[in-house]
């Protein structure tokens, strides 16, 4: 992704921002826009921004609750019973495939989250498209002329949905590898961001996307539907996913994933992992870790070993 | 012959000023009355549908005749022109151009609705617009007695005071 190009998308989520604090990323070099990769709100501090380098505050800006309630507005197009259910899981898809998550006081019945108040802080996280960084990865899955089932580990905000995006791209687009189908069950609008029926973002030419239901649901109808030869899917986090990865794989279709982790042994600490580790149901694990605002990528197979 | 048209002129001027006053009364009876059912459709919508809020304010624009439907117009085309603002000031301001005669306590409770919509899940928010329904209910119940109790003061008032200036004329 070019500097232009990296910087238009953070304009896109600073859109999300009352008018002076927009105003105020928006003043920022290009060079700056173009790096940062969250905005960051709390309650009563500046506006922070995130970038590789860490995370700073943006001089003369302080966070209002009207701020904040301004921006779940925007976000929410004043309905926020439309993504009630995002909250509850996590955070809401934003046009553009951003990301927004948010913190406040919890209303809870019977153990589940009903509703949110007094919003403390926002996470404002800008989905990033960098072509061709999957092709320092790309050779290492592909065995016996055939794609291995990969997961790919990463902390939180480690990059895992950008990787997984560009080997969706790449695949479906035949990049460094014989071309293939590429079936994306795209939840929540991270990967593809379908807007209209078309991706905004580059997943490739041979990529079919389920987009807006659950991701064993989609998984399975894009398995039945569409033959793909590729299956993708962003963070797995429930039993569902688990058990439709594993249907898919038994019928021949290879696997693309995303989990949460640090390291290998993250996968042995949570059952979850554990249960899919135990079906061997994927051939490499790709570890992304972060150096200096600098990533790296290590592909090992199933035991550990480096390919 | 002058005089008795003069004199019926006056009566009818008399009767005409206060059916003037009965029918701002009644307007302001049916205006409540709007709102009361446009609440009732949006609590509906919420509890089905729940589709996004600018979504619903243009179809309560829409199908909603008089006051109400042009105070839903102002709150979505605030909305749209000016989305930073956010929905309750949108509300606020196309109450004070829309709907001015309604009282100070239906304006309070038409804001307070207007504070919970689209802030909170959609539970909340429906019960938010019943208790306001109910009120606004009880409100165009009591207009209604107004009008009707009113009406008639207004008519003797008006015929009384017109034949006192024929009386005084003549």
């Amino acid at each position: 992704m070019d500097m232009a190009q990296a910087a238009q998308r953070l304009d896109q989520v600073a859109g999300f921002l009352p008018s002076a604090l927009r105003r105020r990323v928006l003043a920022l070099p290009e060079e700056r826009r173009a790096q940062i990769e969250e905005l960051r709100l709390r309650r009563g501090r500046p506006l922070f921004v995130l970038t590789p380098q860490g995370e700073e505050p943006l001089a003369d800006t302080q966070i209002t609750a009207r701020d904040l309630d301004t921006v779940l507005e925007l976000a929410s197009s004043a309905s926020v019973h439309t993504v009630m259910e995002e909250i509850r899981r996590g955070f809401i898809a934003i046009p553009g495939g951003h990301r927004l998550g948010l913190c406040g006081t919890g209303v809870v019945e019977d153990g589940a989250l009903v509703n949110l108040r007094d919003v403390s802080s926002i996470c404002l996280r800008v989905a990033r498209e960098f072509k061709g960084i999957s092709a320092q990865v790309l050779p290492k899955l592909w065995s016996g002329g055939g794609l291995e089932s990969t997961l790919i580990l990463s902390p939180p905000g480690g990059g895992k949905t950008t990787l997984l995006r560009d080997l969706i791209r790449s695949i479906s687009a035949g990049e460094g590898c014989p071309p293939r189908r590429v079936g994306v069950a795209d939840e929540r609008g991270e990967l593809a961001a379908v807007s209209a029926g078309r991706p905004a973002l580059d997943i490739g030419p041979r990529s079919d996307v389920m987009h807006g239901c659950a991701k064993d649901v989609g998984l399975m109808t894009l398995l039945r539907g569409m033959n793909p030869q590729v299956l993708a899917v962003d963070e797995i986090t429930a039993p569902e996913d688990v058990a439709a990865m594993a249907q898919a794989a038994g019928c021949g279709v290879s696997l693309l994933a995303t989990a949460h982790g640090g390291t290998l042994a993250d996968l042995d600490r949570r059952p979850l992992y554990r249960e899919l580790m135990a079906q061997r149901v994927f051939g490499r694990l790709v570890l992304i870790t972060s150096r200096s605002g600098a990533r790296r990528y290590t592909v090992t197979d199933r035991e550990g070993n480096q390919c | 012959m002058l005089k008795i048209i003069g004199a019926l002129c006056v009566m009818a001027g008399a009767l005409w000023c206060a059916l003037g006053a009965v029918r701002e009364l009644a307007r302001r009876a049916d205006v409540l009355a709007e709102l009361a059912a446009a609440l009732a459709y949006l609590e509906e919508e919420l509890a089905f549908r729940m589709p996004p809020l600018p979504r619903l304010l243009e179809c309560l624009s829409k199908e909603r005749p008089g006051a109400a439907g042009q105070f839903f117009e102002a709150v979505a085309a605030g909305l749209r022109e000016e989305p930073e603002a956010g929905l309750y000031q949108s509300w606020r301001q196309a109450m004070t151009r829309q709907l001015p005669m309604l009282r100070p306590e239906e304006r309070r409770l038409l804001l307070e609705v207007g504070q919970t919509l689209g802030r909170y899940d959609a539970r909340t928010q429906r019960q938010a617009l019943s208790r306001s329904r109910e009120r606004l209910g009880v409100f165009r119940d009591e207009a209604r007695g107004e009008v009707r109790r009113l009406g008639k003061v207004y008519a003797a008032v008006s015929l009384a005071g017109g034949a006192a200036i024929v009386l005084v004329l003549a």
